[in-house]
């Protein structure tokens, strides 16, 4: 794609983020999953950061995927989230991240080895309405996706 | 009392016979035989087949959690402290102000706890004398192998070992001729009565901690507390024919404590000298406040008594407990007990929970059932005259590999989750909790028939009656609630009336008409100054409507009798009214068409007050409603009423936001969908300007065309497509036409951007084209700028209506620029206002947040 990205350089911690994903690939195709999201936590399980990634596949989309376009848009995606470092805030060490799927309907239990890596999550949510700023919004047939960040509210209690 | 202790987490008692009356013979141990053939019966094994299950669980039995906690102990005992304090509400509150001041430290106190003796079963066999010393025990089953547990046991049933939370067939096992009695909450509760009563006599300082037990302050009572604790008990057993036992003691840790000695039927006074040596040998867990937890946690330091307790030091109970257990830690092995009697503690929460016979079948059950949980929940609080704002649902999850539950209908081995949310506004009303709820569980993402119990809770507790007097009043659902409520009075006065006047000649009728607009005074502004002014011709205090007000279409489709004797009312004058509004009635409906007449229609025959029909009606209500009441049809009165509405509904800005810049965000949210809906598409985005109310006042302006006319000036191009919802459909977009033909400059300016950026579909390019040119020169055109600022704001909501779902960044560019461009234009600063409420009102529908427009440009 002619594209310069950012990945991690520790082998484990590559193969755990792309097995991670590549085992939601079936539910996101069947259009199961709704948004994806990377949160980052402090120790006490409060989010402080989340990158939600919110998709939308037609399911009734019959023609050939143009290659192309797909691709055009997804590199403008890339190439914006490159840029979008002020947008984010510093976070201490200690904090830990984690990668949530939302999904539409629960998956049949059985129906994938991929999915028994997913685990229902027990990271706590804000109590008011977030701050939404968004990334990128691309759409290309058959796939809508749209990064946004999501901030706590100024009037969310403090822990 | 032999209750147990930490009640939430204890499972609730089986329920089996619940919809059996009580029809227990004490010496008899029927456990079959009962009314309803859809119990099963005999002596059921745990291997019960599951048909006859169903009316036990909220698979069979639709009205599962309201007889579910109309049989429960627990609910009972929790609902208690509302009820006790609604009856001593005066006493109670009259003496928190009394001693608020005095410390206990200094003078020699005397504190009497009182706690009557194992309460549930006292006051089942009070009338059964020849049972006071066979074992007696209550609980729901009497089911030899029922796994219904026991609430209380009397003493001789706990020389057998008997104990509360024991399974009744465990208890049977222990002691076969135990005898069980069912439940009797009315007992209950009017036993509890008199208790309370007796202690009330007896001094003001009352802490009530649960139905059956109290603390007294008895320091400035006269003579020996020792001797009135006797003349207490005694007049405890004579009201009530219960034994109650009591502890003196000069605090109300060691009272409490002494009362432990006392049991049962007996007192207890530790004087302060013997306090050291009695809690010397006291095991830790007699201490109110530790728990299994904390009892553990000390034993594992080898502190078992009191006694070894002291010898810990305070520094280091802090640091292992934290400040306050440590604190209190420290104290209570010493007797220390500084709290004060009758500080009332206010519930932090209020909820419902039920963990037992919970069995979902599908999604559908599952909705059922927390709907009728928040019904539970929304009596609750207004019970208790308070709301909420947080909201926290429970649920109770089997875990994968646990076996069915020991107890029948019970939860099993589960995973507690939990999920909660806050809402910037208290509230009490069932149909918000519902709401709040449906989300909450979905956030779970659940298989319903995993959920073997659930609870909601609510905190941030507010009371009612402050909020009502604050933000409530002002707010848009409680004004549109409160005119409802208005006219409903207003529309059985009117009955009333109109009954009279049925009998009656025509003076009696004018009165009762009188009586119609008096009552409506209140309700309208101008009714008063009407009175005074206008309708000239009657002398008496109270006068119909002056006849410019009366709305033509109820005139003209009143029966005929009616007409007449409305007529004759107004001394034939009603008659050249009609004749001579007939032509303008034509003007009035041709403009007036813009407004959804279905909706308005619909709403004024579900008999909302919301919208603009009925609230802005004010001076003509009498008249529609009196017609209403006579017509067997609505639709005349309604279609009537509608076509006038639109025009002088926008002029009374003290009765509804008049545009939605007005509108406060946080409010909107909170509405439910419809109302929502409504508002968002009735209201115009900016005030009218010109009109005033004066208007309306005189006979002579006929305003009414004054108003048809203007407005048909100013819908005239725009109201079909706007209504059309079409702005952006087509390539050009169809704004595109218009603007360029428009008169407004700064229309024209925009369709000459769609083409210079690029005649893409998006907004973005345009805007960023538009900042090129001088903005605030923009504001320098006065020509239309009603007219521009209407449609700019309708092509942008239609705008983020079409992007909302797919293209939040786009959205987000558009309104980051609009932004920009309102530090610089009176025009886009008003723009920007009035679609931003609903531009994060989509955000919220469609990504649960709002847009964060506040970071620096």
């Amino acid at each position: 794609m002619n594209l310069v990205v950012q990945r991690a350089c520790h082998p484990q911690l590559r193969d755990y983020i792309h097995s991670a994903v590549f085992g939601l690939l079936p539910f996101i195709q069947k259009g199961m999953v709704e948004r994806a999201a990377v949160i980052f936590f402090n120790t006490d399980g409060i989010p402080v950061e989340r990158f939600v990634f919110k998709l939308a596949v037609n399911q009734s989309y019959g023609s050939k995927v143009e290659d192309a376009n797909l691709e055009f848009s997804l590199r403008s995606f890339l190439i914006k989230l490159s840029v979008s470092e002020s947008l984010t805030k510093v976070l201490p060490r200690d904090y830990r991240w984690e990668i949530t799927a939302y999904f539409r309907s629960l998956p049949e239990a059985s129906a994938n080895k991929d999915v028994e890596q997913w685990i229902p999550t027990d990271t706590r949510q804000w109590e008011q309405p977030p701050l939404l700023t968004p990334i990128k919004s691309m759409s290309s047939e058959p796939l809508c996706v749209q990064l946004y960040i999501e901030h706590p509210s100024l009037s969310e209690p403090k822990p | 009392m032999a209750v147990p202790s930490n009640i939430d987490t204890e499972d609730e008692s089986s329920v089996k016979n619940y919809l059996q009356s009580n029809h227990y013979q004490p010496s008899a141990l029927v456990s079959s035989n009962c009314i309803n053939n859809q119990n099963m019966k005999g002596s059921p094994s745990s291997t019960v087949s599951e048909p006859s299950n169903q009316s036990h669980s909220t698979l069979g039995d639709p009205n599962f959690v309201e007889n579910y906690f109309k049989n429960s102990r627990l609910h009972f005992i929790g609902t208690w402290r509302n009820r006790y304090r609604k009856r001593f509400r005066t006493l109670s509150d009259g003496f928190n102000c009394t001693s608020s001041n005095i410390k206990a430290s200094a003078l020699k106190t005397a504190i009497m706890h009182v706690d009557m003796d194992c309460f549930f079963v006292s006051v089942v066999i009070r009338n059964h004398l020849e049972l006071r010393d066979k074992p007696v025990a209550v609980c729901h089953s009497d089911n030899r192998k029922g796994t219904a547990e026991i609430s209380s046991a009397n003493y001789p049933a706990r020389d057998y070992g008997i104990k509360a939370g024991m399974f009744v067939r465990d208890a049977k096992a222990l002691c076969p001729h135990l005898v069980i009695f069912p439940y009797n909450f009315e007992a209950y509760e009017e036993v509890a009565d008199q208790f309370y009563s007796v202690l009330h006599k007896h001094g003001n300082k009352v802490q009530a901690v649960s139905c059956d037990e109290a603390f007294l302050d008895v320091t400035d009572s006269e003579g020996d507390p020792q001797l009135l604790a006797s003349k207490i008990r005694r007049e405890i057993f004579e009201t009530t024919g219960c034994t109650a036992s009591a502890g003196i003691a000069g605090n109300m840790l060691m009272a409490r404590l002494a009362t432990r000695t006392a049991k049962p039927d007996g007192q207890c006074y530790i004087p302060p000298e013997r306090v050291d040596d009695y809690l010397s040998q006291l095991p830790i867990k007699a201490l109110p406040g530790v728990g299994y937890v904390l009892e553990e946690k000390l034993k594992k330091q080898n502190v078992w008594t009191c006694g070894q307790l002291c010898m810990i030091s305070k520094d280091s109970l802090q640091k292992d407990f934290g400040l306050k257990t440590g604190e209190m830690l420290w104290n209570y092995s010493r007797g220390v007990d500084n709290r004060l009697v009758g500080l009332i503690q206010e519930s932090k929460s209020v909820g419902a929970e039920v963990n037992w016979g919970v069995r979902f079948k599908d999604v559908k059950d599952a909705q059922n059932f927390l709907s009728n949980l928040c019904k539970e929940v929304s009596l609750r609080l207004q019970g208790c005259g308070v709301e909420g704002r947080t909201f926290t649902l429970k649920i109770k999850k089997r875990r994968k590999d646990a076996e069915e539950p020991t107890k029948y209908m019970g939860h099993g081995d589960c995973e507690n989750l939990s999920h909660s949310t806050t809402v910037p506004v208290a509230t009490d009303d069932v149909e918000v909790l519902q709401r709040i709820t449906k989300q909450l569980f979905g956030s779970f993402h659940l298989d319903v028939k995993e959920i073997r119990g659930v609870g909601l809770q609510v905190s941030r507790l507010e009371s009612t009656e402050n909020s009502k007097q604050g933000l409530e009043r002002n707010s848009l659902k409680s004004w549109l609630t409160s005119a409802s409520a208005r006219t409903e009075e207003l529309c059985k006065n009117n009955y009333v009336a109109k009954e009279s006047s049925n009998q009656g000649c025509e003076g009696e009728g004018d009165e009762t008409l009188g009586q119609l607009c008096g009552n409506s005074v209140g309700l309208s502004i101008q009714m008063d100054s009407n009175t005074s002014n206008g309708a000239a011709c009657l002398n008496e205090v109270s006068v119909p409507p002056p006849i410019c007000h009366l709305d033509m279409g109820v005139l003209k489709s009143l029966p005929p009798e009616l007409f007449s004797e409305l007529n004759e009312i107004y001394g034939g004058k009603l008659v050249d009214f009609v004749a001579k509004n007939k032509g303008k009635t034509e003007n009035m409906n041709h403009t007036l068409r813009a407004y959804s007449h279905e909706k308005i229609e619909g709403a004024m025959k579900e008999g909302q007050a919301a919208l603009l029909p009925s609230m802005v009606f004010q001076n003509e209500i009498p008249v529609e409603n009196k017609a209403k009441q006579h017509i067997a049809k609505e639709v005349p009165a309604v279609s009537g009423a509608e076509s006038f509405v639109p025009a002088s509904g926008l002029t009374k800005t003290d009765l509804i936001p008049s545009s939605l810049s007005q509108v406060d965000t946080a409010v909107l949210q909170q509405l439910p969908e419809e109302l929502k809906v409504d508002i968002l598409e009735h209201l115009p985005a900016h005030r009218m300007q010109v009109f005033s109310p004066n208007v309306l006042l005189y006979p002579t302006e006929i305003p009414l065309e004054a108003l048809g006319t203007k407005t048909a000036e100013n819908n005239s191009g725009s109201k079909d497509f706007v209504l059309d919802n079409n702005l952006w459909f087509g390539t050009p977009p169809h704004w595109v036409e218009k603007f360029k033909v428009s008169n407004c400059l700064i229309l024209n300016i925009l369709a000459e951007m769609y083409y210079k950026s690029g005649s893409t579909g998006n907004l973005s390019p345009i805007l960023q084209c538009i900042s090129s040119v001088s903005i605030h020169q923009l504001d320098a055109f006065q020509d239309g700028w009603d007219e521009a600022m209407y449609i700019l704001c309708e092509l942008l909501k239609q705008y983020i209506k079409l992007k909302i779902e797919l293209d939040i960044e786009e959205i987000y560019v558009c309104f980051r620029l609009l932004r920009r461009f309102a530090m610089k234009s009176e025009f886009f600063i008003q723009m920007y206002n009035i679609v931003y409420p609903y531009l994060q009102a989509l955000v919220g529908e469609n990504y649960g947040g709002n847009l964060h427009m506040s970071l620096k440009d």
